[in-house]
This record gives C-alpha cells, structure tokens and sequence, in this order.
C-alpha cells in the first residue's frame, strides 16, 4: 500500500504548502529526500502513479493559471496608474491652456488701456491692434493644450478599456485555476476509492490464504 | 483504529531551519519512533501536520483579508475626500461675486452698528479671503468682466465711429465697427461651430485693422469730434481695464478647472485600488475554500490509507494465528 513515504518523518515537515498543494522535486534546501508525489509517482504502483501524476498536472496547471493572472493583474494596474496619469496631464493641459487664454485676454485688455495715452489715433489703433493680435496668437497656443486635452481623454480611455480587458482575463484564469483544483480533487477521489478498493482485495486474500 | 499520535512520534525537525548550522541538520528523521511507533503513528502524525496546516491557512487568509479590508476602508475615504476636493472647485461652489459682496458689506455694517472694528477688520479679511478662494466669485467675476469688456468695446468703437465721421473717414470707421460687432457677436452665439472662435478672431482683427486704416485717413477734426472721439477711447480704456479683469479671472478658472480634473483624478486612482483590493479579497476567500476542500480530500484519503493498513493488519494477524 504505497501511501504514504514515511522516510519524510513525522514532523510537519511534510510538504504541503499554504496554499494547500504540496511541493515537488528536490527544490528545498533541506530536504534530501524526493517528495511523498513524487514518491507516489515511482512508487511502481498504476494506481498511485496515475494519482500523482493527475495531481502533478493539476499542480502545474493552478501555477501556469497564477502566474498568468498575476501577470494579467499587473497589466491592469500599470493601465490604470496609465489613466490616472493622462487625467492628471489633462488637468495640467486645462491649467496651461486657461493660462494662455487669459494672458491674451489680458493683454489685450492692457493695450485698450494703453490706447489712452498716445496723442496720435494711429499709435492708438497700432497698440489696439497689437493687443489683437497678441491675443489671436495666444488663442491659438491655447488650441494646441485644448487639443492636447483630446488626446489625454482618448489615452485614459485607452488605458481603461485595457484594464477592463487585463481584468476579464485575470477573472477567467481565476476559473482555470478552480478547474486545476477539481482536477486535484478528482486524482485525490480516485486515489481513496483505489486503496480501498486494493485494501478490500488484499484482506479477502489473506482471508483465503 | 490508531488515530493521532500525538507529539510523541514526532521528533525534532527533520529539516534545519533557514540558517542553522549544517552540523545539527538532520536531514532524515530518526527510525525508532517510526519503528516502535509503527507506521500508524507516521500517517497520524501526517494527519495532524495536514490540520494545523489547515489551521495556519485559514489564519492567514483571514489576517491577508483583515488587512486588505483596512485598506479598502483608507482608499475609501480617500475617495470620498478626492470628490469633495472635486466638488469644492465646481464653478457654481461658494459665494457668487455679487454674493460675496453683499456678505462683506452685511459683515462690516453688523460690526459697525456694535463699534467693533477689530471685528470688522477681521470679518472683511475671512470675507475677501472666502471670496477669493470661491469658484463661483471668479466664474462671475470673469462673465461680468467680459460683458462690459464686450459693451465698452462696442460703444466705445461706435462712438470713436460717429467721431470719425467729421474727419472724413466715416465709411471705413463704420465697417471697422460692423466687422467688430460681428466678431464679437461670432464669439459669442458660436453660431458657426467650433470655428466660431477663430471665425470671431478674425473678424475682430479685421475690424482693429479697419479702425487703424480710418484713422490713418482721418483729416481735421473740430474740436466736437476730437471730445467725441477722447469719449470713444476713454469707454474702449475701460474696456479693456475689464478685460485685463476677466484675462485674471479666466486663469484663476482654469486653476479650478484643472483642481476639478486632478481630484477627479484621484478618485478615480482610490475606485481602481480599491476595486483591485476588493477582488482579491473575493480571490483570497476562494483561495482559502479550496484549500480546505482540498486539505479536507486530503485528510479522508489519509483516513482510508489508515483504515486500510488497520485491515490488512488485522486480517494478516488474523491468518497467522488462524495457521498458528
């Protein structure tokens, strides 16, 4: 009956993890003996070996599944720390492009006031059109923050369609790994019903011996 | 059936901890528990680790949800704080412009009619600075100040025009005006879309170019039209001593403007964490399900392989004394 590898000690320092899967190969530093799986899975018995090796498949799969949807969570983060960051350029791009069109204002405003003062109707209308025309160009370095603003918007939404999808995948990775777990449990209900069925078959034939 | 064997089979780690001296590492466990105990003893020992595993799962499941919940929580008020920040620099927040002058004018007569100065020395500083903190006093601050802009332009360069006439350069005078109302009117109803602005602009550069060339081509004036046109400028003066107003005020908006986008911003940033927080949550409470469920498929199938060597124990017992 090949259950369990008693070589291992009784200890705790069975390997099973937090997580609920236990460890495989040699990979601690401690320990010089190979894992009760991987026991389990040379151990010469089909039963047990098919066991350990449905359990060993369901083990790498869990982990393929959470490495990607770690790598799913990630990509959603980043996008949205990426859309956080194009609102926050919006907001300065809003501040600047404020800024420019109340200095042409005001500028204009200064040359109307300035008008006053020359005796000459020409200087007069020269500064007002000046004021005009600094206005006219400061409007137009506006135009190029409020469309700096656009493409700000069209990148945080960008980003959030890239976060909603990053986050479906990482749901249904979610789901592979429930299906990795059932694998599990489906090699650890084979395996019971095996050994009982094999115990059942030993005792009627020793009772015959 | 043996059951859990308790400390007794279970000696000191097999495995050194991290960092132990490699003199003490025992890296197999010692065989006289083992063989006195009888295998029994191993696989209830096994039983027992697989609980308390169990058991620190759960714990630390429960403390990694503990703790995300706090931060949920933080990232919460943080949200909440990030769109009251976002609601407090709305244009229509605080005290209007003719608002706060009413409250500043009811403060400082309150505090005369009681002869407190100091009062009303204090009560005209908290006003002006709530006033200036206020978006809507600088929201009709900049609309009031661009509305007389507008109209001291307009009457201004209408009366610089009627002036005009007596120099002789009346025609071009008045399509200058025209051209200007025009640009300003543009401007305004936005009625060619989002040209409009610039359609304005030009219309407005235009009709400055145009009052620039009728001045250059006025001849004499008398003296009527020289007071006429002194009036003209002086109106257009004020003009733009309230565009000079409403350039301060539009940059003053733009800061709130852009206070609004940043605590948006912000908020948005705490709704994403704080979603990503709930979701693990939700993934640390299905982590902890399934570990259960697996330690508890674990420990049946631990149960049968006991029961099972229990049997055939006792059945070989049985045929050697039955041959015996």
């Amino acid at each position: 009956m090949p259950t369990i590898d008693a070589t291992r000690g009784p200890d705790g320092t069975v390997a099973v993890t937090p997580d609920g899967t236990t460890s495989t190969g040699y990979s601690d530093a401690g320990t010089a003996l190979p894992d009760p799986l991987t026991t389990l899975a040379l151990s010469g018995d089909p039963g047990a070996e098919l066991a350990a090796l449905a359990v060993q498949s369901g083990e790498a799969e869990d982990a393929v599944a959470q490495e990607a949807r770690d790598t799913e969570v990630a990509i959603e983060v980043r996008e949205d720390a990426r859309q956080v960051d194009a609102m926050h350029k919006k907001a300065g791009d809003i501040r600047t492009a404020g800024i420019w069109e109340g200095v042409g204002m005001a500028v204009e405003g200064v040359a109307g006031v300035l008008a006053v003062i020359p005796a000459s109707n020409r200087v007069a209308d020269a500064v007002k059109l000046g004021g005009k025309a600094a206005n006219g160009g400061a409007i137009i370095a506006s135009t190029f923050y409020k469309a700096t603003e656009a493409d700000d918007d069209a990148l945080a939404d960008a980003a959030k369609s890239a976060s909603d999808l990053a986050k479906g995948a990482a749901d249904d990775l979610g789901d592979a790994r429930k299906s990795a777990g059932d694998l599990i449990s489906a090699a650890l209900d084979f395996y019971r019903e095996y050994t009982s069925a094999q115990a059942a078959a030993n005792t009627a034939a020793l009772h015959r011996a | 059936m043996t059951f859990v064997a308790p400390a007794r089979a279970a000696p000191a780690a097999a495995v050194a901890p991290a960092g132990a001296p490699a003199g003490n590492v025992t890296l197999v466990p010692e065989g006289a528990p083992l063989t006195s105990g009888g295998i029994d003893d191993a696989l209830g020992v096994l039983y027992m680790a697989m609980a308390q595993q169990r058991d620190i799962t759960v714990a630390d499941g429960q403390a990694r949800v503990k703790s995300a919940e706090r931060e949920q929580q933080k990232e919460l008020a943080d949200q909440q704080a990030a769109l009251a920040r976002a609601q407090a620099n709305e244009a229509s927040q605080g005290r209007g412009f003719f608002s706060s002058i009413g409250h500043l004018f009811s403060d400082v007569a309150r505090d005369a009619a009681h002869g407190d100065l100091s009062k009303a020395a204090n009560d005209i500083a908290s006003d002006v600075h709530e006033a200036l903190n206020s978006p809507a006093f600088w929201s009709d601050l900049e609309k009031g100040a661009l509305f007389v802009a507008k109209v001291a332009a307009v009457v201004g360069s209408a009366v610089i025009t009627a002036a005009s006439f007596g120099a002789g350069a009346g025609t071009i005078a008045l399509a200058a005006l025209a051209l200007s109302v025009s640009g300003e009117v543009v401007s305004d109803t936005r009625c060619f879309g989002s040209a409009s602005q610039y359609i304005g602009l030009g219309l407005e550069l235009a009709g400055a170019a145009g009052g620039f060339v009728a001045g250059a081509t006025a001849t004499v004036m008398t003296v009527a039209a020289r007071t006429t046109l002194d009036i003209g400028v002086g109106i257009s003066a004020v003009g733009g001593g309230a565009e000079v107003v409403a350039g301060g005020a539009h940059v003053v908006n733009a800061g709130f403007a852009a206070n609004v986008e940043n605590a948006t911003a912000d908020a948005q940033e705490a709704v994403n964490r704080g979603a990503e927080l709930e979701r693990t949550i939700d993934w640390v409470i299905d982590d902890v399900k399934a570990s259960d469920k697996m330690y508890q498929e674990q420990a049946q199938t631990l149960e049968g392989a006991i029961q099972a060597h229990d049997h055939s124990t006792a059945a070989a017992a049985a045929s050697i004394s039955v041959k015996g």
